[in-house]
């Protein structure tokens, strides 16, 4: 296909994101969910993928680091402080908390998170979003986005033009026309949810970086794995 | 459509057994069957539209399959491969025909597009027309005799039809988005299909269609005087390779829930006629019509693998007890019912499984309708609130075939499946012996249920108050498997109740179910991870759609030719 972009479509974009993260060494789950999120906000052009190849594979997803990062996440109300490096990663944890709290104590606030892929809280910042930033993800609140535009936040804390600017941010009509969850939603969200989500262009470069890192995820070919771990012989004249 | 009374719906232990699905055979829900009869009931017209073939049979060829929900296109490309570079496997990078099926008309634009990307396959990009992606090779045991023997006036040899049953094999079928495809949530709502893998099954259906056009074009091409095309008997009888190696495995793990509605279907299916309280006279015959085929499809069921010739040897003897006791049915007041009571007392799986299909076969009236369930709009979704005694009950209730495993035992972890970074081909590996093992599929799930039931104990005296929120803080790597088993509520089909990484897994047993699901006669086994089948053996060929007969076609047999140009060796049957 000529010229400098690719299309790829939805669920390979999913496919290829979630084998980058457990290249990243995401643990088993959250690579899917974050997969999920990751190409759901790049069909919506935010310009998510470009940070998956800044990300350095290091002590992001060790358990232990993570469980110290997860004890420093204070839930104030719908706000969420993270205060660490903890960063992309341990973002479907902290949902969990959202929900479960939620579920226990919060049913009559204002805010919606009714989910199906909790998916990743976006820092609302001035600037491009950086991952991997401790600066950037120590300054600022999150709020939750989610994917297959199922949504969201505390709409009273947040400025519209934010959300439209830099995530986003639609609801299901089942949500909006929910009394108890959806009195905050405003119509105009509404029209920005796709019908499926969309396809996503990516430059060539990307994709091949892209592509290299998922390659990690991988085992190398040995002569004796090509011979033997496939179970077919490599020459088939039938 | 209510499920029939589950005291005789088989129930997942019986089952979702790696013995009991491979013993599968298709069924008349299964995709093949569903989609001829689609073509059958929406009278879809095919023909070809362009022909830029060469006189070898190189070059392109585009036919226009009209539908009541529009036209689809199916473009294909020939190419001269030496035979060298001919494997079946993924790593393959050339193959003799490559083709795609493109949602509406292509333009020559289009054909540019397709010519420059079809052929290079995974290497290619396609677009959001282009709905299947796939390729085949020619059987080089019988594309060039039928060639030649066509060439000469003569219809080819018989015997070397039965024993091959295709003339080109396909080696990958790609659909759903991949390599830049359309997602299959924009082919449900942008072309005629609804149903997973139904374009992926026409596709095949056309590479059966051109498989047939190119060796006659080619054999006219050869001796315009004398080439004559291939009796429609033989094309009849002839269906399309496939050959299938580890990908299928991965899949029906990966998709438990797909998994769960393809076999609450089949049994829900079978549950149905079990019901029957009477078996007409017209069904009667018709049972002893298909008992006396499918003796004869065993006898062309052809196979090198020794383990699948003994099981066929057995069901030859015990399909003799199955045409006697048929004999008694017509007076019984649950003849299905008895006849699968029989069967599971008195015979094998494989047996056992002919008989389900057969007992498919006969009640189109009650099972037609369980196509429509073979669909699932699959959602994996985390329940953080759960508390852990509520997991911890939930795993003790549905995957208790999971706690009874002793995963101390090495043999017990022997193997380790993974994709290899030579183009992502599906592999199996021996733990102890190869590298890699960190980097393996998630297939093991009865050992990581094995895993957090045994985490769950460290807790036990606070399960009640500890949220799996909590629990993933300081264990985010059970997430999966939480996942899985909170999503699978309700869903008892969805899990292979095996350890699939024991030293004793036969990936093969997966690959026949999944395959059986999709229409797979001639299971043609060629180690414990690969497999050849044959896909539309029997089925109506396009012109033949409209017929009477269309969806009467369960276990294909290699008919003899009628016309008189069928001179070719005609040996008994």
């Amino acid at each position: 296909m000529p010229g400098d972009n690719l299309q790829l479509s939805y669920s390979e974009s999913v496919t290829l994101c979630r084998r980058v993260l457990v290249s990243l060494g995401a643990p088993a789950g959250v690579d899917e969910e974050l997969a999920q999120s990751v190409a759901w906000l790049a069909s919506m052009k935010y310009p998510i993928l470009h940070e998956l190849t800044k990300i350095s594979p290091m002590a992001k997803f060790n358990p232990v680091n993570s469980a110290c990062v997860y004890t420093r996440i204070q839930i104030n109300e719908l706000d969420i402080d993270a205060d660490s490096d903890g960063g992309l990663f341990s973002l479907p944890s902290i949902v969990d908390q959202i929900i479960t709290f939620r579920e226990n104590s919060v049913k009559s606030k204002s805010t919606v998170y009714n989910l199906r892929y909790p998916a990743l809280l976006v820092p609302l910042l001035k600037n491009r979003l950086r991952i991997n930033s401790r600066t950037d993800l120590s300054v600022g609140k999150f709020y939750a986005v989610f994917s297959h535009g199922e949504v969201m936040a505390n709409r009273s804390a947040i400025d519209s033009r934010d959300f439209t600017k830099h995530a986003p941010c639609v609801v299901y009509s089942d949500i909006a026309n929910n009394e108890a969850l959806g009195k905050t939603v405003r119509a105009e969200a509404l029209k920005l949810l796709p019908p499926h989500p969309q396809r996503i262009t990516v430059t060539r470069k990307l994709y091949q970086q892209l592509k290299a890192i998922a390659l990690e995820s991988m085992v190398p070919s040995t002569a004796h794995s090509s011979r033997m771990g496939a179970g077919a012989g490599q020459i088939d004249n039938d | 459509m209510t499920a029939p009374s589950g005291s005789v719906r088989r129930t997942p232990s019986q089952v979702m057994t790696l013995d009991r699905l491979g013993s599968f055979h298709p069924t008349r829900i299964s995709f093949t069957r569903t989609l001829v009869r689609r073509m059958h009931r929406e009278n879809w017209k095919i023909r070809i539209a362009d022909n830029f073939l060469d006189a070898n049979g190189f070059g392109s060829i585009v036919y226009r399959i009209d539908t009541p929900a529009g036209a689809l296109s199916f473009v294909a490309f020939s190419s001269s491969i030496d035979d060298s570079e001919r494997t079946d496997r993924v790593i393959a990078e050339k193959w003799d025909l490559t083709f795609t099926l493109f949602n509406g008309i292509v333009s020559a634009q289009d054909l540019e597009r397709l010519q420059s990307q079809v052929p290079l396959q995974e290497a290619g990009r396609m677009s959001e027309k282009e709905l299947v992606l796939s390729r085949a090779n020619k059987s080089m045991r019988l594309f060039n005799s039928v060639v030649d023997s066509l060439s000469k006036g003569r219809q080819p040899d018989i015997k070397r039809i039965s024993e091959v049953g295709y003339l080109v094999r396909t080696t990958a079928v790609y659909g759903n988005g991949k390599f830049g495809c359309s997602d299959f949530v924009s082919v449900k709502e942008n072309s005629p299909f609804s149903m997973p893998f139904q374009a992926e099954m026409l596709t095949v259906y056309m590479a059966r269609q051109l498989s047939f056009d190119l060796a006659e074009h080619i054999a006219q091409n050869r001796d315009r005087h004398n080439a004559v095309p291939l009796d429609n008997e033989f094309k009849r009888s002839l269906g399309v390779g496939n050959a299938t190696g580890l990908g299928m495995a991965p899949f029906l793990i990966g998709h438990p829930r797909l998994i769960a509605s393809w076999m609450s279907a089949r049994e829900d299916a079978i549950a149905s006629v079990k019901l029957k309280t009477c078996m007409p006279e017209s069904v009667f015959d018709k049972l002893q019509t298909l008992l006396e085929r499918f003796s004869l499809h065993l006898d062309q069921w052809n196979t090198d693998d020794q383990c699948q010739s003994e099981r066929i040897a057995v069901l030859r003897k015990e399909l003799i007890e199955v045409k006697r006791v048929s004999q008694t049915l017509l007076d019984l007041k649950n003849p299905w019912l008895y006849l699968a009571k029989w069967a599971k007392s008195r015979t094998s799986l494989e047996c056992q499984e002919f008989v389900n299909s057969l007992m498919l076969e006969l009640n189109p009236d009650s099972v037609n309708e369980y196509e429509n369930f073979m669909g699932n709009d699959e959602t994996y979704k985390i329940v953080p609130a759960m508390d852990l005694q509520e997991l911890k009950s939930l795993i003790e209730e549905d995957y208790d075939w999971a706690l009874k495993i002793d995963f101390s035992k090495p043999e017990s972890q022997h193997f380790f499946w993974y994709f290899s970074q030579e183009k992502e081909e599906p592999r199996i590996g021996v733990r102890h012996l190869e590298p890699g093992g960190e980097k393996e599929m998630r297939i093991g799930v009865a050992r990581d249920v094995s895993l957090l039931y045994r985490q769950l104990d460290e807790v036990s005296d606070r399960l009640s108050s500890v949220k799996v929120a909590d629990l993933l803080n300081a264990y985010p790597h059970f997430r999966h498997i939480i996942t899985r088993i909170q999503s699978l509520q309700g869903y008892p089909f969805g899990e292979i109740r095996e350890n699939l990484l024991d030293v004793s897994c036969r990936p093969i047993d997966l690959l026949r179910c999944k395959l059986s699901i999709f229409g797979a006669t001639r299971f043609d086994p060629k180690s414990n991870l690969w497999t050849r089948i044959t896909l539309f053996q029997g089925a109506p060929l396009p012109d033949q759609l409209q017929d009477d007969d269309a969806d009467d076609w369960a276990f294909p047999v290699v008919h003899f030719p009628k016309s008189s140009t069928a001179c070719g060796e005609s040996h008994a049957r």
